[in-house]
């Protein structure tokens, strides 16, 4: 009997085969079954993800990867978003420019999410790597617009250019006139987060040179009167975002921009439209009725005009909302029910948390009767239900993302007075592919115990204000089978708790706590017995000398597994265990 | 309720903490725009309205707006009231204890629509732009409270 062994499989082949994978998930599997695809593996990957920037060092993944094209990579934890990580805290990106600009110099795209980026490293950036295309930069601080211009001038390939939501120095409008007239090829283009005016007559010459620019994301700063002008430039447009409408429309600016809208016939999503007049709305509704994403969260148009918009989404998938001061309440959400069947993402941000008008559990149900689909939710509310939670545990079985923020962080049931212990309970025992869960209201361990029941799908956990008891905790940490980010803030789980985690910690990507009842001898516990994690206290030093007598809780904790060893540019306020 | 100084809370990122400052500027045709300044300048002003209390023939003024709280408010009126308590009544000591169903007083207000209701159910910010008086009120037993409550459950 012949047995073939793997290794007798020539390589080439298998690199053929691999080369259909290009989820990162199957090919991080395929690297784990022996090691001989492990090497192929390796030499063949041109995409690497990387969730924790500190989890892995540059050198290693050199090493490991040779032919890598396209880099993600990860920086601060999550509530970094909500201002809980001090300034300082890390997450530079110039070790990996410098390791890459010599490893990598056929590197084409670069995707970061909340690092630290300096006008230095988009520089370094812009000359090390000649066949630069697409540089996203979400949630990123650290450059000015003077980084972006030397991006716009180098990068000569560039195809994209995406500055999601990130906090950038602006200096003005002049990195925009620095693409070159040689520049023809960008696909993407986003500033919406600058706040200086761009050249109009470069942005325009840009658009109109760049014939396959399919994403045009502009700020608040162009004004609407122009924006036929570049419509008519970019007729194969398929997202657009608008800048502000602040003035009433002239009868001949609005029936150009109505023709140039129009004439965008590939058009499928919208955002921007920061102060619209309402005298824009109806142009707006004549592309309406074939969009699939619609992002209004930054406008403040009154409630009645927004439903007559939201009326015509007939093929929406996407909505990012804003509740306007108003006391229709949850009507937009109404209509939004009756007429986006296809609907599967659903975002409803609140325009002033604690004033009126705010959305109630009402509108919530209401959406997930109307839209079968729905997969995606981020809803903040002033009130909820468990007998609401428990109708759309009910209707929206597919629920893969659930996120809800009540805006008092411990109410209860609003009737019944009840924790909301059995709505979420609910929600996460229905929807089997529930894979994130953001909770909010009066909690306490009976949810956990349920979430560890249940929740065997669910990949990452935020808790706020909730639990009693280490017990909450340790449910979750022993039932979430596939738990890889948990972060939790101001909820009563300690040194017990924490150590109930020890081994899992190394088979998750993070763990956050902060204003918990962790103390640092938990934490030297946890470091002292699991060698492969890196246990990072966050507290700040002017008040106490010496860290390692602290007897009361300490403000944060970040645990991650790393293969890196511990950080060497951990700021004043972070202590390695 | 909340102290809305609390770090990091709501979980909204900075550039979506949209002030009502940049709601468009009041105007005829604006109602909206016109219920957010008075939303906004209820709040820069003083905000005095009338307590009673039952059996009390004078009542007091009180700032709403010099309160953060409901709590904050429950234990400024105990205090203020305790001192119209005869003297003569063992039950001095006893404090008011307003916000407890169970005890002898509770707190109610007079709201928009010329309804009582019981102080506590909405956030503190909707309660002051919908309170018209205040009244503390003999508590008239926990069982006549939940039926008050209740009632107005299935009405609104």
């Amino acid at each position: 009997m012949v047995v073939r062994r793997m290794s007798s499989f020539p390589d080439e082949l298998l690199e053929h085969v691999l080369a259909f994978l290009s989820s990162h998930r199957d090919r991080n599997s395929v690297s784990l079954v022996c090691k001989s695809w492990f090497r192929i593996e390796a030499g063949s990957r041109q995409r690497v993800f990387i969730g924790n920037c500190y989890a892995v060092s540059p050198a290693i993944l050199i090493r490991r990867f040779p032919r890598i094209k396209s880099v993600a990579l990860k920086g601060k934890p999550h509530f970094a978003d909500f201002n809980m990580v001090p300034p300082g805290w890390g997450a530079d990106v110039h070790p990996w420019l410098v390791a890459m600009a010599e490893a990598y110099p056929w590197l084409e795209e670069l995707r970061l999410k909340r690092m630290v980026i300096t006008d230095e490293s988009l520089e370094l950036l812009a000359r090390s790597f000649p066949n630069f295309k697409v540089l996203v930069l979400t949630s990123c601080d650290g450059f000015s617009t003077d980084g972006l211009a030397a991006i716009a001038a180098h990068c000569r390939h560039i195809t994209e250019l995406d500055l999601q939501e990130s906090d950038i120095d602006d200096r003005g409008g002049h990195w925009l006139s620095c693409f070159p007239d040689s520049c023809t090829s960008l696909v993407s283009l986003n500033f919406a987060c600058l706040n200086s005016e761009v050249n109009f007559e470069a942005l325009e010459r840009l658009v109109a040179r760049c014939t396959s620019l399919r994403s045009l994301k502009l700020n608040r700063l162009v004004p609407l009167e122009l924006l036929h002008r570049l419509l008519v430039r970019a007729p194969h447009l398929e997202d657009l975002g608008t800048g502000a409408y602040l003035h009433e429309p002239r009868t001949e600016q609005y029936s150009k921009l109505k023709v140039a809208l129009q004439n965008c016939k590939g058009l499928q999503s919208l955002s921007g439209f920061w102060e619209v007049a309402p005298g824009y709305l109806p142009l707006v509704e004549s592309v309406c009725s074939n969009l699939t994403s619609l992002n209004l969260s930054y406008a403040t148009i009154q409630s009645a005009e927004l439903t007559n918009l939201l009326g015509h989404c007939h093929k929406l998938q996407r909505l990012w909302y804003l509740q306007v001061l108003d006391y229709i309440e949850d009507k937009g959400l109404e209509v939004v029910a009756s007429t986006c069947k296809d609907l599967q993402e659903l975002r409803v941000f609140p325009l002033d948390p604690y004033g009126q008008g705010a959305v109630t559990e009402e509108g919530l149900v209401t959406i997930s009767k109307g839209c079968p689909k729905l997969t995606s939710v981020l809803y903040f509310c002033c009130q909820m239900t468990n007998a609401a939670l428990i109708t759309v545990a009910r209707n929206s079985p597919l629920l893969t993302c659930f996120r809800l923020c009540i805006i008092d962080p411990t109410s209860p049931d609003h009737l019944t007075k009840q924790p909301l212990d059995e709505g979420f309970g609910t929600i996460v025992q229905y929807c089997k592919s529930l894979r994130r869960l953001s909770m909010a209201g009066l909690l306490t361990d009976k949810v956990f115990q349920v979430i560890g029941t249940y929740g065997k799908c669910l990949e990452m956990l935020s808790v706020a204000f909730a639990g009693q008891s280490d017990f909450g905790m340790q449910c979750v940490l022993s039932g979430c089978t596939n738990l890889r980010k948990l972060e939790i803030r101001d909820s009563p789980f300690g040194d017990l708790a924490l150590l109930a985690g020890s081994e899992k910690y190394e088979s998750m990507r993070s763990l956050w706590m902060s204003s918990c009842s962790v103390t640092v001898h938990g934490c030297k516990e946890l470091a002292a017995k699991m060698r492969n994690l890196n246990v990072e206290v966050i507290h700040d030093r002017d008040q106490f000398e010496d860290i390692s007598t602290m007897t009361q809780p300490v403000d944060g904790l970040y645990v991650y597994r790393s293969v890196a060893g511990h950080r060497k540019d951990t700021p004043h306020f972070i202590y390695t265990m | 309720m909340r102290d809305e100084e609390v770090k990091g809370w709501p979980p909204i990122q900075a550039y979506r903490k949209i002030s009502l400052g940049s709601l468009t500027k009041p105007s005829a045709e604006n109602q909206q725009g016109a219920m957010a300044e008075s939303f906004l300048q209820g709040h820069k002003n003083s905000l005095y309205v009338k307590v009673n209390m039952d059996g009390m023939p004078i009542g007091r003024k009180v700032d709403l707006n010099a309160f953060k709280s409901y709590e904050i408010l429950a234990r400024d009126l105990e205090d203020q009231v305790r001192a119209y308590i005869p003297s003569g009544n063992r039950q001095v000591a006893k404090p008011l204890m307003l916000l407890d169903p169970a005890a002898d007083f509770v707190l109610t207000y007079e709201d928009s629509e010329g309804d009582y209701m019981l102080i506590g159910d909405i956030p503190w910010k909707v309660f002051l732009n919908t309170v018209k008086r205040l009244r503390i009120m003999k508590n008239l037993g926990t069982n006549t409270i939940a039926e008050m409550c209740s009632k107005r459950r299935k009405t609104t």
